[in-house]
C-alpha cells in the first residue's frame, strides 16, 4: 500500500524485502516486521494457543499478542518473537507459529470447535486413564509456540558493568525531561529507551506542550540529549528488572560486538517513566483479527505511514478516544465512528469527533464481532435499554483506559494502591526510586513536566481526565467467547469456572487458568481478570489486589544472561605448572574441580596407558603432577595450639621435620577434608588439603581465627599454587631424587615415611615431604612454581636410566583403591564421623577440644549400626564393578550402604572395590549382593587395603 | 543484589562476599546437654526485621564483619567490626 505522506519512522527511499511464511514482502528502513506486514494487508499473523483462532496485530509494543513469530531461520533463530520488535531487515526470514499445514489453514482450529471441553485446566482433568504416557506425544506436537533452534549458538554475548548517579527508565516525554533535568543539576545519567526511536506515547498521540506541537518540543529534546555529555543515551534497551538497592539489568539489542548486551547497573537514584499500557475492552468475539488498541492503529498511521483499515470505529470509555479519532481523521483515515460506553458525556469533550464529521454513539459498548478472519461487522448494545445496532467496519480501535507500567516498582517493592479514577494501579515513591508521569498515574504532561522542573510534590498526585471510566467489561454476551487473554485463550468463562472450583485468590486464578501466563505476560490481560474476579465474588479491586510481579519485564535470552561465560570460557582454566610438559608427553586432559589435569598418558588405550602408568609406579618409578594439592602455610606463635582445635588428632605433640595424617571435621562431626600436616619449626606448620579444597580450607580457619578464636597468634597463608609440586614415587623413588644436588640427606635413616625436610635442590628452595597416595614409596618435591618446569624436565632426564613414567590422576586413584586409602566426599559422605572410618580411637583418646568433638558423643553418633568403611571383591571378578550401587545382604530388599569407588588393580589383576557398609567390620568375609541398576552382584566384605596389607613398600 | 560496603573496602556488590548466617551466637563449651548443643548447630532465629548476620568479603580483604540488615526490605542498617556489640534501632 502507499504509506502516509506523515510517516515518521520510515525512510521511503530506503526499501527493505523480507519473506513471511515464504512470501516475499516490502517494507521500509525504520519499519518492524509488524508494522511491513500490516501495511502489505496480511490480517493473521499467528494463532492462539489453545482455540487456533487467527490472531492480528492487536498492539503495536511489546504488549502485543498477535504478532508472535518465528524470526530468522537456522542457528539464530529466535522463537516467539515479538514482531512488534523485530526490525523489518533486507532478508529476513520469518514464519508463523502454531499452526498446521498453514497459517490460513489451520486443521487444529477443530479444537475451537469442541473448546468445551478444554475450558481452563483441562489438563488436570484428562489424560490419565489408562495411562498419561498414551497421549504424552501428542500433547508435545500440540502444546508450545515457536521452535528453538536445535544447532549451538554461533553468536557472542556480553555484560557490561555501570555505576551511574541516575537511571532513567523510558525515552518518553517525562522519561526525557528528567534526563535533561538531572544531567544539568551535575548528575551523570544512563538514559534508556526500550524502542529503537525516543519519545514514548508522542509518537502515536501528540498534544500541545507550552502551545507548540509536541513534535517540535520532541526533537528539541532529543538534540538537547544528543548533545548533553552527560547523558549516556541507549536505544533498544529495555529495562528487564530492579533489584535490591537500585540493581538494574538491562538487554541491550544495539550492540555491535555481540547480539546482545545485558547492562548490569546500580544507580544512586532510578526514574521510572516507562509510561502506561492501554487496556482493552472485553466482549464477545473481541478477539477478531481487524480489532486493535487505539494506540496501534495511531502508531500505525503517525510512525510508518500504514492505514489500518478501510473502516474504522473507534470505541472505549475514557474523554481521549475523541481528540484521538479526530486527529486520525486529519491524517487522512477513515473514521465512521466514536463509541463510549458512558451515558453522558461534556459537551467539549465530545466536541474534536464531531467537528471532525466523526458520528458519537455513547452510552453504548461493543457487544459481539463477526467477518471470519477479518472484520466485517460490529454489533454494539446500549448500556441501559436493550437497543442494539450494528456497524459495518474493518477496524475497531478500541481503549479502555491506561494502566501504569508498574512492573519495575513492584520489582524494587514500592507499594501500589487501586485508583478508581483511572481503574488502574498506581504505584508509590521513594526517595531514591522514583515513578513519574504515566507510571505515576500523572496523564496530565503539562503538569509532569512542570514538577520535572520545579519539584515540590508533596506524595503523588494522579491527575487522571476530566471524569471517571466507563466500563471496560461487557455484562452481556457469551462469557466463553469473552477475550481476556488473547494469547492463552482465557476467557469470562474460564475466571468463573476458577471461582466455582474456589479457586479465588488472585495468584490461583492466574496459574489455574494460565491467564498473564503467555509471553506478554499479562500486560493487557491482567487488570481485567483481576476486576471480574473482584466483581463476581463481590470484593473490591483494591482488595483482590495483584499477582506478584517478577523480573524480566520482556523476554531475555539465556545468551544474554550468560554473557561471554560459555564454552571454554564457561568456568577460569587453571593449568598446572607443567602443563606444556604434560601435552608434549601426550596427556589426556580432564577437568578436576577448575584444574585441568592429567588423566592418563596415551600409550594404547585408555585401560591399557593407565595399567602401564600403575605398574611403572609400583615397580620402577613414576612422575606426578601433583601441584593443586593445597598447601597453608600456618605461622605464629600458637600455629600449633590452632590446629590442635581444628584437627581430629595431636597436633602439639609432633616433632619439626615430622608429619602426620589427619582428619578435619565440622561442628556437626562430619569429615570435611583429610591429608597431611607437616611440622617445619616449633611455629611453623605446612597443612595440606585435598586438591581443589585448599580455598575451603583456608576460609574455614580464617573465619575461626577472626570471629572465634581471636586471641590466638597465628597466619594463615594459602600458598598453592606458590609452588609446584614434582611427586616421585616407586621403588626407584630415591635413586632418582638422589641424582639431584641437594643439602638434604635423603637416606631412609635421615628421612622416613610421612616427614618433612627443607633445604635446597640445584641451588632452588626446596621442601620435600614423604607422603604416599600410591603406598609406594613417595617423595613430594615442592620448589617455587616458576621453577617447576625444569625440575620436571630434570626429574624425566634422570629418571631415564629407571625407566620413569608420567602417570595422571586416574593412576592415582586406581592405586589408593588398592592401597584403601578413602577419598573424602568419595567413600564418605555427609553423614560419615570417624568411627565410622576407623578412627574413632584416635578421637576418643584426644582430651582437648577439637572442632566436631562435642558431636562425636550424641547418641547417633555412637550407634552401633552405622554404615562402615570396607572393601570388597566381587565373587565373579570378570566385568567392572560400578560406584554408586547399593549394597544389601544376598536377595535383601533394604539398602544396607554404597559402593563407593571401584577400580581394575592391575597389580592383582583383578577388580576391587571400597564401600560403606551397615555393621561392615563385623562382617568381614561375608558374601553380600551389590544391587546395581536393577542386577544384582555377589561380593565378599574384605579389608578395604587390598594390595600390600601390610605398608611393606613405605617403610623403605 | 546487594550492594555492601566492607568496612575496610567500601562498598561492593553481594557477590564479592560469602554470608556467615546469624552473628552474636555464643558457642557452648563441651559440658551443655545434646539439645542445648543441638541448638547451637541447628537452630537460628528468623525474625521478619532487623537480623544481625555475619559476612566475609572473601574475594576482596577476606575479612569477617557484621552487618545489621532488614529481611523485608533488605536495607543494611549498620556495618559493623566483628567484635564489637550489635547495635539497637527503634522498630
Amino acid at each position: 500500500m502507499t504509506r502516509l505522506a506523515a510517516a515518521r519512522e520510515i525512510s521511503l527511499d530506503r526499501p527493505v524485502t523480507f519473506t513471511f511464511d515464504g512470501k516475499t514482502y516490502q517494507g521500509y528502513e525504520g519499519d518492524t516486521l509488524a508494522s511491513a506486514l500490516a501495511a502489505n494487508g496480511v490480517d493473521v499473523l499467528s494463532r492462539s494457543f489453545k482455540r487456533h483462532r487467527p490472531r492480528g496485530l492487536f498492539s503495536l509494543g511489546i504488549d502485543d499478542t498477535g504478532a508472535i513469530v518465528q524470526a530468522g531461520t537456522g542457528a539464530t533463530a529466535e522463537p516467539n518473537a515479538r514482531a512488534t520488535a523485530t526490525p523489518a531487515l533486507d532478508g529476513l526470514v520469518t514464519n508463523s507459529q502454531n499452526s498446521w499445514p498453514s497459517l490460513q489453514f489451520d486443521v487444529l482450529r477443530t479444537l475451537d470447535v469442541v473448546s468445551d471441553l478444554f475450558p481452563a485446566g483441562f489438563y488436570n482433568k484428562t489424560f490419565m486413564w489408562p495411562n498419561w504416557h498414551w497421549y504424552e506425544w501428542a500433547v508435545r506436537h500440540v502444546a508450545g509456540f515457536g521452535k528453538a533452534p536445535k544447532l549451538p549458538d554461533p553468536d557472542g554475548y556480553a555484560h557490561q558493568h555501570l555505576n551511574v548517579d541516575v537511571l532513567v527508565c523510558g525515552g518518553g516525554p517525562a522519561g526525557l525531561a528528567s534526563a535533561l533535568a538531572e544531567a544539568n543539576s551535575g548528575k551523570s545519567v544512563l538514559l534508556v529507551e526500550q524502542e529503537p526511536t525516543l519519545g514514548g506515547s508522542l509518537k502515536s498521540d501528540p498534544m500541545q506542550i507550552d502551545s507548540e506541537s509536541s513534535d517540535t518540543w520532541l526533537s528539541e529534546q532529543v538534540d538537547l540529549i544528543n548533545s548533553n555529555s552527560s547523558i549516556d543515551l541507549r536505544t533498544r534497551t529495555t529495562t528487564i528488572g530492579l533489584y535490591d538497592h537500585n540493581y538494574a539489568l538491562l538487554l541491550a539489542n544495539t550492540s555491535s560486538n555481540a547480539r546482545q548486551e545485558l547492562l548490569r547497573v546500580r544507580a544512586k537514584k532510578i526514574i521510572i517513566a516507562t509510561g502506561a499500557i492501554e487496556q482493552p475492552l472485553v466482549f464477545e468475539n473481541n478477539d477478531r483479527p481487524g480489532i486493535m488498541l487505539l494506540t496501534a492503529v495511531q502508531g500505525l498511521a503517525r510512525r510508518f505511514g500504514v492505514v489500518a483499515g478501510k473502516k474504522i470505529v473507534v470505541a472505549g470509555n475514557h474523554d481521549r478516544i475523541y481528540a484521538a479519532a479526530a486527529e486520525l481523521s486529519r491524517a487522512g483515515l477513515n473514521i465512521t465512528a466514536v463509541v463510549d460506553a458512558r451515558t453522558s458525556v461534556e459537551a467539549e469533550v465530545r466536541e474534536p469527533a464531531e467537528n471532525a464529521g466523526i458520528k458519537v454513539i455513547t452510552g453504548h459498548m461493543p457487544f459481539n464481532s463477526s467477518g471470519g478472519k477479518r472484520l466485517k461487522n460490529i454489533t454494539l448494545n446500549a448500556v441501559d435499554s436493550d437497543a442494539t445496532m450494528q456497524i459495518n467496519c474493518d477496524t475497531l480501535a478500541i481503549s479502555g483506559g491506561y494502566a501504569p507500567a508498574v512492573h519495575l516498582a513492584c520489582h524494587a517493592k514500592l507499594p501500589l494502591r487501586y485508583e478508581d479514577d483511572l481503574a488502574a494501579f498506581v504505584p508509590g515513591t521513594r526517595d531514591d526510586l522514583t515513578p513519574i508521569g504515566a507510571a505515576a498515574g500523572d496523564f496530565d504532561l503539562t503538569h509532569t513536566l512542570n514538577q520535572i522542573t520545579q519539584p515540590s510534590r508533596n506524595g503523588n498526585d494522579v491527575i487522571s481526565f476530566s471524569s471517571s471510566l466507563g466500563p471496560r467489561i461487557n455484562p452481556l454476551g457469551d462469557k466463553r467467547n469473552q477475550w481476556v487473554d488473547w494469547v492463552h485463550d482465557v476467557t469470562l468463562s474460564d475466571l468463573e469456572l476458577a471461582v466455582r472450583e474456589n479457586l479465588t485468590s488472585v495468584e490461583h486464578l492466574k496459574r489455574y487458568t494460565t491467564n498473564g501466563m503467555a509471553i506478554d505476560q499479562g500486560k493487557t490481560s491482567n487488570l481485567n481478570a483481576l476486576t471480574h474476579l473482584a466483581a463476581i465474588t463481590s470484593r473490591e479491586v483494591a482488595e483482590v489486589g495483584t499477582t506478584t510481579y517478577r523480573p524480566p519485564y520482556t523476554p531475555v535470552t539465556m545468551g544474554a544472561l550468560v554473557g561471554g561465560r560459555s564454552g571454554q570460557f564457561f568456568m577460569p582454566v587453571q593449568r598446572l605448572p607443567m602443563h606444556a610438559q604434560h601435552a608434549s608427553l601426550d596427556a589426556v586432559f580432564e577437568d578436576y574441580g577448575s584444574w585441568k589435569r592429567p588423566a592418563y598418558y596415551r600409550n594404547g588405550t585408555e585401560e591399557q596407558s593407565i595399567n602401564d602408568e600403575v605398574r611403572a609406579v609400583r615397580n620402577g618409578v613414576g612422575l606426578f603432577d601433583q601441584s593443586p594439592l593445597g598447601k597453608l602455610d600456618v605461622r605464629g606463635p600458637d600455629a600449633a595450639e590452632f590446629l590442635h582445635r581444628i584437627y581430629l588428632n595431636n597436633v602439639l605433640n609432633l616433632k619439626p621435620g615430622a608429619g602426620r595424617y589427619g582428619l578435619m571435621l565440622n561442628e556437626n562431626g562430619i569429615i570435611i577434608d583429610d591429608g597431611i600436616f607437616a611440622r617445619i619449626s616449633e611455629t611453623h606448620f605446612v597443612v595440606s588439603t585435598t586438591s581443589g579444597g585448599a580455598s575451603r580450607i583456608y576460609n574455614m580457619m580464617e573465619e575461626w581465627l577472626q570471629c572465634e578464636w581471636v586471641d590466638l597468634n597465628v597466619t594463615v597463608t594459602n600458598s598453592t599454587t606458590a609452588w609446584a609440586n614434582v611427586t616421585i614415587a616407586g621403588p626407584k623413588a630415591r635413586d632418582l631424587v638422589s641424582k639431584f644436588d641437594t643439602d638434604i640427606d635423603l637416606s631412609r635413616e635421615a628421612f622416613p615415611h610421612q616427614s618433612i625436610r627443607t633445604g635446597s635442590l640445584e641451588g632452588i628452595p626446596v621442601r620435600i615431604l614423604r607422603a604416599s597416595f600410591s603406598g609406594e614409596l613417595c617423595y613430594e618435591v615442592n620448589v617455587p612454581t616458576g621453577y617447576g618446569a625444569a625440575l620436571w624436565d630434570a626429574a624425566m632426564n634422570h629418571g631415564d636410566a629407571f625407566g620413569v613414567k608420567p602417570y595422571g590422576v586416574e593412576s592415582v586413584m586406581t592405586m589408593r583403591v588398592e592401597k584403601g586409602f578413602m577419598h573424602i566426599g568419595s567413600d564418605t559422605d555427609g553423614t560419615t564421623v570417624p568411627g565410622d572410618v576407623g578412627w574413632g580411637h584416635i578421637a576418643e583418646r584426644k582430651a582437648a577440644q577439637f572442632i566436631g568433638k562435642r558431636s562425636l558423643f550424641r547418641p547417633h553418633s555412637t550407634a552401633d549400626d552405622r554404615h562402615q568403611f570396607i572393601g570388597l571383591e566381587p565373587v565373579d571378578g570378570d566385568t567392572p564393578l560400578h560406584a554408586g550401587g547399593h549394597l544389601t545382604s544376598r536377595n535383601g530388599k533394604a539398602s544396607e550402604g554404597y559402593l563407593t569407588s571401584a577400580a581394575y588393580s592391575p597389580s592383582l589383576d583383578r577388580y576391587i572395590a571400597l564401600g560403606l557398609l551397615r555393621r561392615g567390620r563385623d562382617r568381614m568375609d561375608e558374601i553380600i549382593d551389590i544391587y546395581d541398576q536393577g542386577a544384582r552382584r555377589a561380593a565378599r566384605v574384605v579389608d578395604p587395603v587390598h594390595y600390600d596389607k601390610e605398608g611393606v613398600q613405605l617403610n623403605v | 543484589m546487594l550492594q555492601i560496603t566492607c568496612p575496610y573496602c567500601g562498598p561492593r556488590d553481594e557477590t564479592e562476599f560469602s554470608f556467615g548466617g546469624q552473628s552474636h551466637i555464643a558457642r557452648p563449651d563441651e559440658s551443655v546437654d545434646d539439645k542445648t548443643w543441638g541448638n547451637y548447630l541447628f537452630f537460628r532465629d528468623n525474625p521478619k526485621g532487623i537480623h544481625y548476620e555475619r559476612w566475609c568479603h572473601t574475594q576482596g580483604c577476606r575479612q569477617w564483619f557484621n552487618v545489621a540488615r532488614s529481611t523485608v526490605t533488605h536495607e543494611i542498617k549498620a556495618v559493623y567490626g566483628m567484635l564489637d556489640p550489635k547495635p539497637e534501632f527503634e522498630s
